[in-house]
């Protein structure tokens, strides 16, 4: 590092310009511009985490707006409606032509298994969409598959499913094998729905 | 040796005129963007993103040099470019949501190599100072680039997004997948638009060039 006094810098020259290239100078301007991009930078985090969390919320929207789209594709727009007070019911949505989507989550095997689950006005369930799960590739995603969910498609919405001998008022459903504990969690999420579905004025 | 050292002389000298262009700062900072332009809207976004690296570099590499000597110019520098980058990511999550979420880190990506494209330039111009300074790169120089940049990506974005509705003008894609023009809805045919608008703009610098030569004679006489 050259020496804080620059010979090629004329006599008149202002101070900046005599010690810019001097070593402790560049130190200083180094830390200085540091902590004013990073405070300035963090400070436009804390001054917009208000607008993040909404900007957020916009994306889960986009993204549930795109995912009922796929269940019902003729609905013309959505409109959030209030929600029964049931355990794992995010949310609930109605088509302008009536339908519902409910989203609904239960315990995987790994961990939360969420799912929107369509149903018809005649009560019936018109499709099932995965919004997230982190269940074992291979082995619990295989009773995520199209295949297993569209089992599901025109099946009363009524009721209570389970994978278990049924009981009086229960029906009996298939699981995947080796997927006991990620068919549960479709199932758990399944009756959430139909017990949404039934305090909305449903089946 | 004398020979050897003449050679990359004229081949230094070459590639620092070709870095002093409009056209390299163009192509330069918009060819990370290609893949992230997608659809009209993203290619708008990540050109406008793009835009504003450029024009940010360029701006920030003209003040620095206010207050910082040799050996911190670098490094100030680079550090108020990545706050612009922070911040126009900040601007874009905010505005944009499901589009920031989709550029993904081909946002950053952008940014950098329009910063980067700038260093390369200024360096260059740092190298001539004293010398000829025919070559330095205006301001002007970098609007034209910042803006051209924000074309082509939004002309790629544009195509990209036509091919993937499968419709163009009134006919769909599968009437034009057997012709030439499918080409431009994949990558290579966004290289070739991005060629396309390069020519644009060295043309444009071509013009410029010669009627300064044209004035200085006209000068002289």
């Amino acid at each position: 590092m050259p020496s804080s006094n620059s010979k090629g810098a004329g006599a008149n020259a202002s101070w900046v310009a005599r010690h810019k290239n001097g070593a402790w100078y560049t130190l200083v301007v180094i830390c200085v511009v540091a902590v004013v991009c990073g405070g300035v930078a963090a400070t436009a985090h804390f001054a917009l985490r208000d607008a993040f969390t909404a900007s957020d919320a916009a994306l889960e929207e986009a993204k549930g707006g795109a995912q009922r789209a796929l269940i019902f594709p003729d609905a013309g727009s959505f409109s959030q409606v209030t929600a029964p007070d049931i355990e794992g019911l995010n949310s609930v949505w109605q088509a302008d032509s009536g339908e519902y989507v409910f989203d609904v989550q239960s315990d995987g095997y790994h961990g939360p298994v969420e799912l929107m689950i369509g149903i018809t006005t005649d009560g019936k369930v018109a499709g099932i969409q995965v919004v997230s799960e982190d269940e074992t590739d291979g082995i619990g995603s295989n009773a995520l598959t199209d295949d297993y969910l569209g089992s599901y498609k025109d099946m009363a919405a009524a009721g209570t499913l389970t994978l278990d001998e049924a009981g009086s008022g229960e029906t009996h459903v298939d699981g995947v094998s080796g997927a006991t504990f990620t068919s549960t969690a479709v199932v758990n999420d399944l009756n959430i729905a139909f017990e949404a579905y039934a305090q909305l004025g449903g089946n | 040796m004398a020979l050897n050292r003449n050679v990359v002389a004229e081949q230094n000298a070459s590639l620092n005129e070709l870095v002093h262009t409009p056209t390299f700062l163009m192509v330069a900072g918009a060819l990370p963007g290609l893949f992230a332009a997608t659809s009209l809207g993203h290619g708008a976004v990540i050109g406008g993103v793009c835009a504003v690296a450029i024009l940010g570099a360029a701006l920030i590499s003209r003040g620095v040099s206010c207050f910082t000597g040799r050996f911190s110019r670098v490094a100030v520098a680079l550090m108020l470019n990545a706050l612009v980058m922070v911040l126009v990511g900040f601007g874009v999550r905010v505005a944009l949501p499901v589009i920031y979420q989709d550029l993904g880190i081909y946002l950053p990506l952008t940014c950098a190599s329009g910063v980067a494209s700038i260093f390369i330039a200024q360096s260059g111009i740092d190298a001539l100072k004293g010398a000829d300074r025919a070559g330095e790169l205006t301001f002007g120089d970098a609007v034209l680039a910042a803006v051209t940049a924000f074309l082509a990506l939004v002309f790629c974005g544009f195509f990209t997004g036509l091919f993937t509705t499968g419709q163009v003008f009134g006919l769909t894609v599968g009437e034009l997948a057997a012709s030439p023009i499918s080409i431009f809805g994949k990558p290579a045919g966004s290289l070739l638009l991005l060629a396309l608008v390069a020519v644009f703009v060295q043309a444009v610098c071509d013009a410029r060039a010669k009627g300064a030569a044209a004035d200085s004679k006209g000068g002289e006489a």
